[in-house]
């Protein structure tokens, strides 16, 4: 089958989604810290009510972002212009994104504590709507780049492994902001201006610098080359079709039936602490798992070409929930010992990382692919949506996580510390076991869990060659039609 | 040899490039535009919030830090002590480090037992910093310093039944802090209508006499902190006033500029 890319194309939608991530992946963690310690500080707001405030700050926020995905979803597939759907909300909404982004960390000289929650709530539920109107509409860009399937495929490969790096980015760029500044200000005089978050602001501004240059680099040199569609489609009747699809349903209800894998971060720290002697391997078991997930993509991308989507997203998910058990038995077979543990459980820990590859690629190739299909059934090519929709329960599913995880963590008995002197107090057997069990097996469970809506998604095999196929004739039948009207 | 067989060249379709033009010189206008809106935002409101560009705040900060809160430990960090030394470094390369024993601690003891005996070392300590205030009338950072790691390392070894080995370094700087801000939360003035007034703004022949005129002692003092008396660039005298139960009190204090930044003299302390 002909290809439709350069390959420059293919890097640059990478470069561009990478860009878009630098920012997104920043903002969330970065503003919180931002809004409880340094927005207010050498005013008369107290810090303890701005604390009291922030969930209410986060959960409107959210609120905003779940209900901006299907609003952007919609407005996509209505927008119809000579730069294609999709691109003019990344190439146009990276500047407002860029400004407001960086208003977030600006904050307003005010005694009003009235005026600083209210600040807050619309910056903030701003940001949230802005970086929807460009982070949706990039991320379902794959499905219009190609209309042929595999160079698609490798297009969302490449793209969501720089995704992928660019979330983790802003970890880079803090401390070397820092570093420049301890240069140019001194070291003492540096922890003077962290005290007042300004490295956060200045860190913000290489994020936004990062955002604007990649994110131009992919809107100058990227093209839609599926042809879309002319119809309208009301409010209701998209609302409807997000949740009544099949197979739409089937990827994005993967995200709500797993949305427990992630507790294992709620108790990293203690893992590191308890399991493996130091809270400082905290990074010694992120950066494997983030190594693993890099490399686990790599091979998902290979795999993507042998199996299918779908029996790659059930392999992987039998594969991560087995790894999770591996561990979880290995740790109870060594007991809780940091000395002995400390080497098997970072080894297996890389090895259970693999499995992100898969749930951070393969639902991006499933809904380009569910894309065709309801183009293929309808006749309407409704890329924002579909999007939109896997977007929608993703931000559902992360709101259940942030719960979740915390209620597990009263649930394993866990002790704080009263002793000013004793930063982790000692945990009885059957708190560690639970602890494992959060970081272990509860998300092996949920991994499972998030396999079996795929167990019933069938757009595969000859199905999906079929559609491909038929595709392609109607749009050159169309495409010569046009022509001859011409 | 087996030949290298020629992939066969894929057929690529050309991009519609109706909108090239627009959308390179929109992506050049984008970038500049960005990069002047952040220089300028950033460097507005870095200049707005950095203190230390501003004489009267650096003032404020020290007199409120050392002078009301007692605290002169941390009040330190806005003289010009930290121009080239970062004070936590400078406290442990100097002070700390050539105290402790070498090698490392074979008893073992869970996190309870480790926290008691921590906190024996607290309760000991922190009532001897409050002594060395107290009593020592020769009141030096060196003075304090050399005196409270003697008797840290003296008391540890009674405490823990060992020597201080080097991987006590981050306990004692911790109990340092710790007992600086007891002694800050005790012995902190209940002071009001706290307020700084630059009263004199030295013009540049005064900043050139203002170098010449320093002692010796202070040259000293700046040459062992990293510093050269021509460095400075400006002289500011400000005055911190404040009432304690009604009472006025004034605080004089001078500040030089190095570079673009303002620091409390330390020679004038």
């Amino acid at each position: 089958m002909k290809k439709y890319m350069k390959r420059s194309e293919v890097w640059t939608y990478g470069i561009g989604l990478f860009g878009i991530a630098l920012l997104t992946g920043w903002m969330p963690d970065y503003s919180y810290t931002f809004f409880n310690d340094f927005a207010f500080k050498g005013t008369d707001i107290d810090p303890a009510q701005i604390m009291k405030i922030l969930p209410y700050v986060t959960l409107v926020a959210g609120i905003v972002g779940a209900a901006c995905e299907l609003i952007i979803g919609i407005l996509v597939d209505r927008t119809r212009t000579k730069w294609g759907k999709i691109r003019p909300w990344v190439g146009f909404g990276i500047l407002p994104l860029a400004i407001v982004s960086m208003l977030v960390f600006i904050a307003p000289s005010t005694n009003n504590f009235y005026g600083a929650v209210a600040w807050m709530f619309v910056i903030y539920a701003l940001y949230t709507a802005v970086s929807c109107a460009v982070e949706s509409p990039a991320n379902c860009f794959g499905a219009c780049c190609t209309p042929n399937p595999t160079e698609r495929g490798d297009a969302i490969s490449i793209a969501s492994i720089f995704r992928s790096v660019g979330q983790s980015g802003g970890m880079v760029v803090l401390p070397v902001v820092g570093a420049i500044m301890k240069a140019a200000l001194g070291k003492e005089q540096f922890k003077t201006a962290e005290g007042q978050g300004l490295d956060l602001m200045l860190s913000t501004g290489v994020c936004v610098l990062g955002l604007v240059l990649f994110g131009m680099i992919f809107f100058t040199n990227n093209r839609e080359r599926v042809p879309y569609t002319t119809e309208r489609v009301s409010l209701w009747q998209s609302i409807k079709f997000v949740f009544t699809n099949k197979n739409l349903l089937m990827v994005s209800l993967t995200k709500f039936t797993g949305f427990g894998r992630g507790v294992y971060s709620t108790v990293s720290l203690y893992i590191a602490v308890y399991m493996l002697g130091s809270k400082d391997l905290k990074l010694g078991l992120l950066l494997p798992m983030g190594v693993g997930t890099a490399v686990g993509m790599l091979i998902v991308k290979q795999l993507l070409k042998k199996w299918g989507t779908r029996k790659v997203y059930i392999v992987c998910c039998l594969y991560g929930s087995a790894s999770l058990a591996v561990l979880y038995v290995v740790s109870r077979v060594i007991g809780f010992n940091p000395d002995v543990l400390m080497i098997p459980f970072l080894i297996i820990n890389f090895f259970v990382g693999l499995q992100h590859g898969n749930t951070n690629l393969t639902p991006n190739v499933m809904i380009a692919d569910v894309v065709d299909e309801i183009e293929w059934k309808t006749g309407k090519r409704q890329e924002g949506l579909c999007y939109a929709g896997y977007g929608f329960f993703s931000k559902v599913a992360a709101a259940l996580t942030k719960s979740f995880g915390p209620a597990l963590v009263t649930w394993s008995g866990y002790v704080q510390s009263s002793n000013m002197n004793v930063a982790y107090a000692t945990q009885s057997g059957d708190t560690l076991n639970k602890l494992l069990l959060i970081y272990t097996l509860i998300p092996a469970i949920f991994v499972i869990g998030q396999m079996l809506p795929i167990l019933f998604y069938d757009l595969t095999g000859k199905k999906k060659e079929r559609i491909t196929k038929e595709l392609a004739e109607r749009r050159a039948q169309a495409a010569a039609a046009e022509e001859k009207e011409a | 040899m087996a030949k290298k067989t020629k992939k066969p060249e894929t057929e690529v379709v050309e991009k519609d490039m109706t909108t090239a033009r627009f959308d390179k010189g929109y992506a050049i206008a984008a970038v500049l535009l960005i990069v002047a809106f952040l220089a300028s935002v950033s460097a507005a409101y870095f200049h707005a919030r950095y203190i230390m560009f501003y004489p009267q705040k650096v003032a404020e900060q020290y007199c409120s830090s050392a002078v009301v809160l007692k605290d002169d430990f941390n009040s330190l960090k806005y003289t010009s002590l930290i121009g080239k030394l970062y004070l936590g470094d400078y406290f442990r390369e100097n002070y700390i480090r050539p105290r402790l024993a070498e090698g490392e601690s074979a008893t073992e003891r869970t996190p309870e037992e480790q926290g008691a005996l921590m906190d024996k070392m607290d309760e000991i300590m922190f009532a001897y910093y409050a002594d060395i205030i107290a009593t020592n009338t020769d009141k030096t950072l060196d003075s304090v310093l050399t005196l409270y790691v003697d008797k840290y390392v003296e008391t540890y070894e009674a405490v823990f039944g060992e020597p201080a080995y080097a991987s006590v370094e981050d306990d004692l700087v911790t109990c340092f802090e710790a007992g600086v801000s007891a002694y800050s939360a005790k012995n902190a003035l209940d002071a009001e209508n706290e307020a700084v007034e630059i009263v004199k703004t030295y013009s540049d022949e005064e900043v050139a006499a203002y170098r010449a005129a320093l002692s010796e002692e202070a040259r000293d003092e700046y040459a062992r902190f990293g510093l050269s008396p021509d460095a400075v660039e400006g002289v500011c005298e400000t005055e911190f006033t404040y009432t304690v139960g009604g009472e006025a009190f004034a605080y004089p204090c001078t500040l030089v500029k190095i570079g673009m930044q303002w620091y409390v003299d330390v020679t004038t302390l």
